[in-house]
């Protein structure tokens, strides 16, 4: 008979409760940290009060997916090069994050605060994708941003953009 | 989007590129000012502006982090560092204007408010039907025109004759002299107010003494209330050539350190101005091409020395051998000081000092660049059978160092070609006289006779295979060679792979200002992009050239440097056919260039805008340290820019 799975219970925003593989949370450098501080007190839910129920089953999705590959060192900070040199995003990934805005901030949020590099980093990469080869009208067009500049202001720094303009 | 904070904000933006970047910086206040805040992101824009182009970057090692490159500062401080530098090139704007000059003339001086211009042979051939200028009313010889640039304290005074009336209201002055003037050996310096000058005296078949040209300089006070040159304390200076070539027109020409350079055909004659004494003589080699002298600094002279055409037996099937090419190095306190001497026969020649031998295989390069060359497929000469093509020095008089460039052909990385590039290879005065200290120069043998024989029989006997420098040895004996992998490691060596160095045009003394001409590369001009684009490049450089350890920095490296933008010019017709209309070139883009040296990888970075003159091309740019005159190949008009409010 297989070993018994372990799992943890995650506790969403919405007072949802998720029983997950320990695994699949571990995903989540937070997440593991609170479940080492917590050691084995079974059946004790860690609360995630700022990730809603329907933003973590996004999440779990990705984590059951990646759950076998080896985590990111724990020194492995944001600003890793290897990461961040490359705009392109996993087969899998790029498919399982066409979802919409709204969504995709939530999730770079969500993994933000849960500390699941890889995860931040596709979203990242998703919204800088989104970004790229755009007029700053056009950014603030998909963002929904207000241009609280004045013209003389976006002028001034457009001047000064000028000389490292390719 | 305001739902995101700044930090997930921040990770968003690491990922762009710089463009994208400096575009966000304009979506909102929030983007401004993570961008402007975020030491990772202002570092990857800077990080990005120093980086080696990627085709060179992949072919060395990989381009390595501001912090890497100087372990001594965290990335924080040379950050600091950098962003106020930034600041200083931000705000450094030279006051420009323009001036139209008659057609004819041609600049030759520019001084802190001045510019000098004299009647240009070159110039007035491209006219029907311009003459040199002849005796004014006056009585008396026109020379130069002084042009006051800014005014209000104007050396002349009313209107009178010899003013010019231009467009752009610079006041104006002819000045004159007594006698007709040589006009192409004229020599000015606007802030000693010195004028040099010739006599002609024209051809003549007579070549005793009386009929001969004048070896005669002529020196005046410049600035006078009636245009009328005053005579000097030292008013004449007189100096004797070979009489053979006394039928060759002699030109001037100032040099740092106050020296008068009188050449004749091969023979230059140093003359210390204030004194009007002969400083030494210095007797080029016959037979030999050397195109280049130049003083980089009052103590040295250059000159780049090679065979016009491959050396010999030139008929049939023999393989020729290698071209040699050589920068002889003089010192200027160990030239004969004879010109007085009756110089009868040609065969003298003034022994350099060293003889730096040019690299011309790939095995004469640092690894990292020989690595990269590839056989040269076109533009090959007849035993031209080296890498590294034809080697130029460029004029860097006074800038205390000395720039040589060659046609080379490389591996094209990125569609796996091959494209041309120039290969670049600087060294300062103080390198190259450390290299004349640790070579024990004899001092004896300044000047000696070779048999005339040698000096023009071909390669006949020599076994050039044997000893490739028997040729050179057969006119400076005595001259110790220093092949490229001896003195290389003393000097900067890259590869230009952008754009190649037309020439770097001027400076002034000890100055610390250059100015660089830079024109794309083949490639480009094939790919269109940037189709036959002349770029100018003035670079400020707060550098002490003495200081060898800033060797890198000082020569095209990161810090301790200003560059200004000044401008880019088309010069091909077919610039814009691609957009089928007339479109200035996009300010502002600036241009990478790896440099190496023995300290490491350093990076140059050039900026340019859009010159105010577009469509024409640059013939002469002059800069005396604040000042520096812009002329073009054809019209008449002169662009200038005054630094001097940021001195």
């Amino acid at each position: 008979m297989a070993e018994k799975k372990q799992t943890v219970i995650l506790q969403t925003s919405d007072d949802e409760q998720f029983t997950v593989e320990k695994v699949v949370a571990e995903r989540s450098a937070m997440i593991k940290s609170m479940m080492e501080d917590l050691g084995d007190q079974e059946g004790q839910a860690i609360p995630l009060p700022n990730v809603s129920s329907s933003v973590l089953t996004k999440i779990l999705e990705y984590c059951d997916h990646h759950k076998t590959e080896p985590l990111p060192a724990p020194d492995a900070n944001d600003a890793d090069d290897s990461r961040r040199k490359t705009s392109e995003i996993g087969e899998w990934d790029s498919r399982w994050i066409q979802v919409d805005q709204e969504m995709l901030f939530e999730i770079i949020l969500a993994a933000n605060y849960l500390d699941i590099k890889p995860l931040l980093d596709v979203g990242c990469k998703t919204v800088a994708n989104m970004i790229k080869g755009k007029t700053p009208e056009e950014i603030r067009k998909l963002f929904n941003i207000t241009n609280d500049f004045t013209p003389e202001e976006e002028e001034q720094i457009r001047k000064e953009n000028e000389w490292a303009e390719e | 989007m305001a739902v995101l904070d700044d930090d997930v904000l921040e990770a968003i933006l690491l990922r762009l590129g710089v463009r994208d970047l400096l575009i966000c910086s304009r979506v909102s206040r929030q983007f401004n000012n993570v961008i402007a805040s975020s030491t990772m992101i202002q570092l990857k824009l800077y990080t990005h502006l120093l980086r080696p182009p990627a085709s060179t970057a992949s072919c060395n090692e990989s381009p390595r982090t501001l912090h890497e490159r100087d372990g001594s500062q965290n990335p924080g401080d040379e950050l600091r560092r950098l962003i106020e530098r930034e600041k200083t090139l931000i705000v450094l704007r030279p006051k420009h204007r323009t001036i139209h000059i008659p057609a004819d003339q041609g600049i030759i001086a520019s001084g802190n408010r001045y510019i000098g211009t004299a009647y240009s042979d070159f110039r007035a051939m491209m006219l029907n039907d311009s003459r040199p200028p002849g005796k004014a009313s006056n009585g008396l010889w026109p020379v130069v025109i002084i042009w006051d640039l800014e005014n209000p304290i104007s050396p002349f005074s009313s209107k009178r004759e010899g003013q010019v009336s231009v467009e752009g209201k610079v006041e104006s002055q002819q000045i004159y002299v007594p006698f007709q003037p040589d006009l192409n050996a004229i020599a000015v310096c606007l802030e000693h107010d010195l004028l040099a000058v010739m006599e002609e005296k024209g051809f003549s078949l007579n070549t005793n003494r009386s009929g001969r040209r004048s070896n005669t300089v002529h020196l005046f006070h410049l600035f006078s209330e009636d245009g009328v040159a005053i005579p000097r304390k030292i008013e004449q200076i007189k100096v004797e050539f070979i009489p053979e070539w006394s039928n060759i027109p002699a030109s001037l020409s100032l040099e740092p350190g106050d020296i008068l350079r009188m050449t004749r055909e091969r023979q230059h004659i140093l003359l210390d101005c204030p004194t009007g004494s002969v400083i030494g003589v210095l007797q080029l080699p016959y037979n030999v091409v050397s195109p280049t002298i130049m003083m980089p600094d009052p103590r040295t002279i250059i000159a780049n020395i090679y065979w016009p055409i491959a050396p010999g037996q030139a008929q049939g099937e023999k393989r020729y051998p290698p071209i040699q090419r050589y920068i002889a190095v003089y010192e200027v306190n160990n030239l004969p000081d004879k010109p007085e001497r009756k110089v009868s026969s040609q065969t003298f020649i003034t022994q350099p000092t060293l003889l730096l031998s040019l690299p011309s295989t790939e095995i004469d390069v640092p690894p990292d660049i020989g690595h990269r060359l590839r056989p040269r497929r076109e533009g090959k000469l007849p035993g031209d059978d080296t890498l590294i093509g034809m080697t130029w020095i460029t004029d860097t008089t006074g800038m205390e160092y000395f720039h040589l460039r060659s046609d080379i052909a490389i591996d094209n990385v990125k569609d796996d070609g091959i494209r041309r590039a120039a290969l670049c290879i600087r060294m300062t005065s103080k390198s190259l006289r450390s290299l004349i200290r640790k070579c024990e120069v004899q001092a004896e043998q300044r000047e000696i006779e070779i048999e005339e024989s040698i000096l023009w029989q071909g390669v006949n006997g020599m076994d050039l295979n044997a000893n490739k420098h028997e040729r050179i040895r057969r006119m400076m004996p005595h001259v110790r060679i220093l092949e490229p992998r001896d003195w290389l490691v003393h000097a900067t060596v890259f590869i230009e792979t952008e754009m190649y160095i037309a020439s770097i045009v001027q400076s002034y003394a000890n100055k610390v200002i250059g100015a660089d001409i830079l024109r794309s590369s083949q490639r480009e001009r094939e790919e269109g992009s940037e189709v036959g684009q002349v770029h100018l490049h003035i670079r400020l450089q707060d550098y002490n050239p003495l200081d060898e350890e800033l060797l890198g920095y000082s020569l095209g490296g990161l810090g301790r440097k200003k560059l200004v933008p000044i401008g880019t010019k088309d010069m091909s017709q077919n610039t814009n056919r691609k957009n089928g209309h007339e479109s200035a070139r996009v300010p502002g883009s600036y241009v990478e260039r790896v440099e190496r040296s023995s300290t490491g990888k350093t990076t140059v970075r050039t900026r340019n805008a859009t010159f105010p003159a577009a469509g024409e091309e640059v013939e002469q740019v002059l800069f005396n340290g604040s000042l520096l005159a812009v002329q073009y190949s054809s019209g008449t008009q002169i662009d200038v820019f005054n630094f001097d409010n940021d001195s």
